[in-house]
């Protein structure tokens, strides 16, 4: 017997035609697999049909906002684990490509020299700065001594603190990309 | 989608997370019941959920305005789950560890509707467990949540052929084994059954 057609009726659920389904009504009575393939068939229907959806236990959204402080703080803790490490690799980076440049043209003992050298000549630098700065407040009248020692600070002052914060927010907090 | 809806996704995407504390009310039932069917258990199922959630909630910016947002929710639901089930390889049952599985008719009333109503979820669970997790996926939305073949081709990610096989496929091994199952049933019976009755 033939149960192709009919079975692929059933597994598809074709819409048949009033000639299509006598004939499967004639295969149906003749033929004890098929005819057990439909009551399986029209049981799962019913089965599928009778069974509620399920909810989740009380409380999925409150459970859902805790967890989306949760994620959103592994998130953070991630982007800045990932930022600080690419920092780190950039200064590498860098590192090994001054080296690159510098190493090859002079020998190690004139570079400490010449690190050397440098430092002492910053120093002076520095020095002859303050000497002129020493000299200018000296001879500037008091108030603007003043005045300027005073926005010297407080520029210094905020820098610093936006900085600190900036570091603050990047390493507790993290960069939002979600909004 | 309705009024509402429309105006919490509007403010979601603008990063109001009450608004989208809104929806995940919404679609908490429909998003916990696929990913309960598709992994059988309560706390799967809730990890599952607030995983989906999450990920909606991160990819919102994506989501496409001219589908229903439920349909984009079930999708990122059974990749999920689809996923979780390829990473866990459940066990299969064996036809022998199955429940009782007898079809009652739903209109009588009855004291120990709950309790058989529960047997009837297990069996058919572990029925559905026979499936693989993209077969189990396609009969799963196709049976719950009514959804045509072309809407879970966009859902799974399959083609419209695709889905049209798997389900054939699902639905004749779905029979077989519930065809296989009641056979089993009846010769149980048959053996308990006093020869005098």
């Amino acid at each position: 017997m033939n149960h192709q057609p009919y079975e692929n009726w059933l597994l598809d659920e074709k819409i048949l035609t009033p000639a299509e389904k006598e004939q499967l009504g004639q295969h149906l009575a003749g033929c004890p697999q098929c005819a057990r393939m439909e009551e399986s068939l029209r049981m799962l229907d019913r089965e599928f049909r009778a069974i509620p959806a399920v909810a989740p236990p009380a409380g999925f959204s409150t459970r859902w906002q805790g967890s989306l402080a949760n994620r959103r703080r592994k998130q953070q803790r991630e982007q800045t684990r990932i930022i600080l490490i690419s920092m780190a690799a950039t200064s590498v980076a860098v590192g090994i490509t001054a080296a690159g440049f510098l190493l090859p043209r002079v020998s190690p003992i004139t570079f400490v020299a010449n690190i050397l050298t440098d430092v002492v000549k910053l120093v002076n630098a520095v020095s002859q700065f303050w000497l002129f700065v020493s000299s200018f407040l000296a001879a500037a009248p008091a108030s603007l001594s003043i005045g300027i020692t005073v926005t010297i600070i407080l520029w210094t002052s905020l820098t610093l603190l936006a900085w600190g914060i900036s570091l603050y927010r990047i390493t507790l907090k993290g960069i939002r990309t979600t909004k | 989608m309705v009024e509402p809806e429309q105006d919490w996704l509007e403010k979601a995407r603008n990063g109001d997370d009450d608004a989208f504390t809104r929806l995940v009310e919404t679609y908490q039932t429909p998003v916990y019941n696929l990913c309960y069917r598709m992994l059988g258990e309560g706390t799967a199922a809730e990890d599952a959920a607030q995983e989906t959630f999450w990920r909606a909630y991160q990819n919102l910016k994506r989501y496409d305005p001219a589908r229903p947002f439920i349909t984009w929710l079930l999708s990122i639901a059974a990749h999920h789950c689809i996923d979780q089930q390829r990473k866990r390889r459940l066990p299969i049952f064996e036809l022998d560890e199955f429940p009782e599985l007898d079809v009652m008719d739903v209109t009588v009333p009855n004291p120990e509707k709950e309790v058989s109503h529960n047997q009837e979820d297990e069996a058919l669970h572990q029925l559905i467990n026979q499936l693989s997790p993209q077969d189990r996926a396609t009969v799963i939305l196709k049976y719950w949540y009514d959804c045509s073949e072309d809407e879970i081709s966009q859902m799974l990610s399959l083609t419209v052929s695709a889905v049209k096989s798997r389900l054939h496929r699902s639905r004749r091994q779905l029979a077989e084994l519930l065809s296989a199952r009641s056979i089993q049933v009846v010769n149980e019976r048959r053996t308990h059954e006093s020869p005098a009755l």
